[in-house]
């Protein structure tokens, strides 16, 4: 890692509710992004993915509380900026598209206007006092997301407009202003498979034509195996594994990885009962004390039921496990011993 | 097959949470105890009242209120011009009030229900015919409406009751029809369907307990309404009839009072304001408790 | 290939609705499903593919006689379901049931957990006392607890709620389960638990499936055979195993390019389709598919291909034999 990272984040904590009862939904999220690479964060629904984005767009309103150790995006200290800065780096230089592209555009505004609109905001100093280039502008940013008949499409208000061409006007949108940094919170999941296919393959076209970096968020893994060069796993709040892909998938280190693996069809034998995770994910009320999986987890010991573990390792491949899987995919350290320990306790008279 | 025993979430059951909901509004906790006051003032009436409520006092006429000169402790809040105790009818009247609130909005509501069911679920020509008839209601001024209707059955209040029912209906219709047309798409009416449902079992089991949540607000508002239409009825003649103490007609028959015994005025109109306003506050509280649980 | 009767049967299966397109325009025809022909057998699944506007919804809603069709048959356990009065249809209801996809718009929030597992059987005339003990076994079966018995929906998870549902779908022991979209909306994890109840429902209970989903990866799990739609029509149907490794169609094979994988050995090159999905007003003339295939030909555009077997499966498309040599 020779290149100053784009975006540092260490120790992004997000809670709601009061400070006496604090609901925690980002817990202890450190992450580097680098220019023009691609990062997975992956999880279910309760990790905390989409809050961490949110948190990071400064979109989190009250009662949220947003604290980290560290937070900058080119330079900029993302934790105090005053709304006027805030302004002037989201949208332009930081952007981020959404899942639901019928519910993100205005309804009441046709696509052109919505487009020229960040483009005089944000845009370029001619740009901003002319409005005919505006509509050039416009015109030729929805030619590069691929929109058919784009001049037609200017002038279409979004319900007339289909969910992939939704999410394509979206991310032109988004890209108007040519972000260094594309954050995309779920941008597919509502599309079918087909376009869902185009979306991600002119996303990732984009992101190298213009040397973008990009943050995928997805609870679908096979998209991350795909798409993304670096991976972040995330459970009830908290990072679990960071890694490499395909290294990630091939040898996970975290119990949860390698669980949520087995449980994809894919990765079972046809027709067979799907090896499925028991139980389910502790919701923000009820987090447990020790490690969050050990209810959970096939392998847990008692200590993993008192000491929740640390995130260990170096970033570019950290493992918050007391007994992190090895290349085999089984428990490393003193997990035998502890294991035998405990068979011989509950056998103890 | 155990991996699904997990624990249900220990969420607080349906009551719990919408009295949590409901009681985060103080107006609402406000409107709620008045209700309650009245309710009670109601039920006991006889008990509380200090005097009984026809009885003429002929000594004792237009006495003003107890904290005035020339006042009585007997008579709190003085007399009326026939010498009866403006308290006791009050209390009595309030009786009354509530009970033209219920049975008015009682009538209404069960046929309001029945027909806006009826024209949401149906659709079609029995949708138009539905709300045509309610849209010629809704044109006519609601007062004008009651007192066409009072003056085909004849004054007394159990026809002004019949004729606020009527005047209320349309509102129940419009909004049972909404709620029906709303809910009647979704699944889980499919999955009855699918189970064998016929359109009865459909209609009043499993889609009308689902649209209650605006019916209820409407009804609580619907009870001011009806007290102030049963109030201008009585004003006009046509409702409650003398000795009747309701408090429309006892601002009728005191209106030449206003300027040498303001008191025989101030407090019918007083009483309906309070209890106008606490069924209001109720309505707006059970509307924001249910409204936001509704669109979860 | 079993030779018994199927359990269900469709032979060019049709839906159209009409629609007002304004006060002074002609009203509008869509055809919602057109042509559909396919046969399940008890204790099988088939599965049902395709994307936004084929069609899936549509056929759901006529198998499970909540809409009769506009044309062709329908054959339930041997009886014809097109042409049924209420009453043969009322009896037919407990031989199908369906399982939706949202687990938090399909169970009546006013009803507890007891109440929704009774209500079929209450529909059904039978007495109190057998309707409770029927529905708490029933819980029993699909992993919950008795507490759960009077709770309300909104208690529940998502992955709970769509065990409730499977549960009540059951109620009634039905031949014929209809899945439609049931564990899209859940997390991985929930899938897996999900879809192992359904697939050992099936074992015990010898319940056939007609499984509806968008995920081609959940379907190549669990299917027997498959069934591939495209605007309103079938374009390919055939076991799974042969759908899957030698896809006949080309909207398949751009399916199957299309799903993202996990191992590189698993990817597909991509198969680009142009253009967009059409308008189901305005389908295209001659194949629906003509205008986004990369193989179509003058005859695409003039003439609907019909379903034809080709090997195991049966496609419609003109050249179907000539690209699968």
């Amino acid at each position: 890692m020779t290149a100053a990272p784009l975006l540092e984040i260490d120790g992004l904590h997000v809670a709601f509710g009061t400070r006496e009862r604090p609901l925690v939904a980002v817990d202890d999220v450190s992450l580097a992004v680098l220019p023009g690479e691609i990062v997975g964060i992956v999880g279910e629904s309760g990790s905390g993915k989409s809050v961490t984005a949110l948190a990071l767009m400064g979109l989190v309103d009250f009662p949220g509380r947003v604290s980290a150790r560290r937070m900058t995006f080119a330079g900029h200290d993302l934790r105090d900026l005053s709304a006027t800065r805030r302004r002037a780096l989201v949208g332009k230089d930081l952007a981020m598209i959404f899942q639901d592209p019928l519910a993100s555009l205005d309804p009441c505004y046709t696509v052109a206007h919505q487009l020229m609109e960040t483009l005089a905001v944000h845009g370029t100093p001619e740009e901003r006092s002319s409005r005919a280039i505006r509509r050039a502008r416009a015109l030729a940013l929805l030619e590069q997301v691929e929109i058919p008949d784009a001049a037609a499409r200017l002038d279409a208000y979004p319900h007339q407009l289909s969910g992939g061409m939704a999410q394509r006007v979206m991310i032109a949108i988004a890209i108007a202003c040519r972000p260094r940094l594309l954050i995309a919170d779920e941008p597919t999941t509502a599309l079918d498979v087909t376009v869902q296919a185009q979306v991600l393959d002119l996303l990732v076209r984009l992101q190298r034509g213009r040397g973008m970096a990009l943050v995928l968020i997805t609870h679908d893994l096979a998209v991350v195996a795909e798409t993304a060069q670096r991976v972040v796993v995330m459970y009830a709040g908290e990072p679990v594994e960071t890694g490499p892909v395909p290294a990630i998938f091939d040898a996970p280190a975290h119990p949860y990885t390698q669980a949520l693996l087995a449980a994809l069809p894919e990765n079972n034998e046809d027709h067979a009962r799907l090896r499925a995770i028991p139980g389910v994910v502790p919701g923000l009320h009820a987090r447990p004390v020790g490690c969050r999986l050990a209810p959970r987890c096939a392998y847990a010991v008692p200590r993993c039921r008192v000491e929740a573990p640390a995130l260990a390792g170096p970033p570019e491949r950290a493992v918050r496990c007391h007994f992190p899987l090895d290349a085999t995919g089984a428990p490393t350290g003193s997990w035998q011993a502890e294991r035998v320990g405990a068979a011989d306790e509950a056998k103890a008279p | 097959m155990a991996d699904a025993s997990a624990e249900v979430e220990r969420l607080p059951g349906r009551v719990e949470a919408f009295w949590l909901a409901y009681a985060q509004s103080r107006g609402a906790l406000i409107g709620l105890a008045l209700v309650a006051l009245l309710v009670l003032v109601a039920v006991f009436a006889d008990v509380v009242s200090p005097h009984p409520p026809n009885e003429q006092y002929r000594d004792f006429t237009l006495t003003p209120p107890a904290w005035d000169a020339g006042g009585s402790a007997r008579f709190l809040l003085g007399t009326d011009p026939v010498g009866r105790d403006i308290l006791s009818r009050l209390i009595h009247g309030t009786r009354l009030s509530l009970a033209i609130g219920v049975i008015s909005v009682a009538l209404s509501l069960s046929i309001g229900v029945v027909l806006g069911l009826v024209a949401g679920y149906f659709r079609g020509l029995t949708e138009t015919i539905v709300m045509r008839m309610t849209d010629v209601m809704l044109a006519l001024p609601s007062l004008l409406l009651a007192i066409a209707v009072v003056a085909i059955l004849g004054p007394g209040l159990a026809n002004a009751m019949y004729a606020i029912a009527i005047v209320l209906l349309p509102h129940y219709v419009r909004l049972t029809r909404a709620a029906v047309i709303g809910e009647a798409g979704r699944d889980y009416v499919t999955s009855s369907r699918i189970a064998g449902a016929g359109t009865l079992r459909l209609m009043f089991d499993t889609i009308l307990p689902n649209c209650a949540a605006p019916l209820i607000v409407q009804a609580t508002l619907g009870f001011s309404n009806a007290i102030l239409d049963a109030a201008a009825l009585g004003f006009l003649g046509l409702g409650a009839q003398p000795p009747t103490p309701e408090w429309g007609s006892m601002l009728s028959s005191a209106l030449e009072f206003i300027q040498r015994a303001p008191w025989v005025v101030t407090f019918p109109g007083l009483a309906i304001l309070i209890t106008v306003l606490a069924f209001n506050l109720m309505g707006d509280g059970l509307r924001d408790a249910l409204d936001p649980k509704l669109k979860r | 290939m079993t030779t018994a009767a199927p359990l269900l049967e469709a032979r060019d299966l049709a839906r159209h609705y009409v629609v007002s397109r304004g006060l002074f325009r002609p009203k509008g025809l869509v055809r919602a499903l057109d042509g559909v022909s396919f046969t399940l057998h008890a204790g099988r699944t088939l599965a049902v593919v395709g994307e936004s506007g084929c069609g899936k919804s549509t056929l759901a809603r006529q198998v499970t006689m909540i809409e009769a069709p506009s044309g062709g048959t329908l054959w339930l356990d041997g009886q014809d379901v097109a042409g049924a009065d209420a009453l043969r249809r009322r009896r037919l209801r407990t031989r199908v049931q369906m399982v939706f996809q949202n687990p938090y718009a399909s169970l009546n929030p006013r009803k507890t957990v007891g109440a929704l597992l009774e209500e079929p059987l209450a529909i059904q005339g039978a007495a109190p006392a057998a309707q409770r003990e029927a529905g708490l076994a029933m819980l029993a079966r699909v992993g919950l607890r008795l507490e759960h018995y009077r709770r309300y929906p909104h208690m529940f998870s998502g992955g709970q709620r769509q065990r409730i549902a499977v549960a009540r779908a059951l109620m009634l022991h039905p031949a014929l389960v209809v899945a439609d979209e049931p564990v899209s909306a859940l997390d991985v994890s929930i899938q897996a638990q999900v879809l192992n109840l359904l697939m050992d429902l099936q074992q015990s209970l010898g319940i056939a499936y007609l499984f509806i989903s968008h995920n081609l990866q959940v379907v190549r799990h669990i299917a027997d055979d498959v069934l591939v739609m495209y605007l309103g029509h079938v374009v390919e149907h055939g076991p799974k195993p042969q759908v899957f490794a030698r896809p006949a169609h080309p909207y398949t094979r751009a399916l199957l390019a299309s799903t993202p994988a996990l191992r590189p050995a698993q990817r597909r090159v991509r198969i680009p389709l142009t253009g967009e999905l059409p308008s189901p007003l305005d389908p295209p003339s001659g194949c629906a598919f003509h205008g986004r295939c990369p193989h179509a030909i003058a005859r695409c555009t003039i003439e609907v291909p019909e379903l034809a077997p080709l090997g195991g499966v049966a496609v419609a498309c003109h050249r179907a034999a000539e690209l699968n040599g």
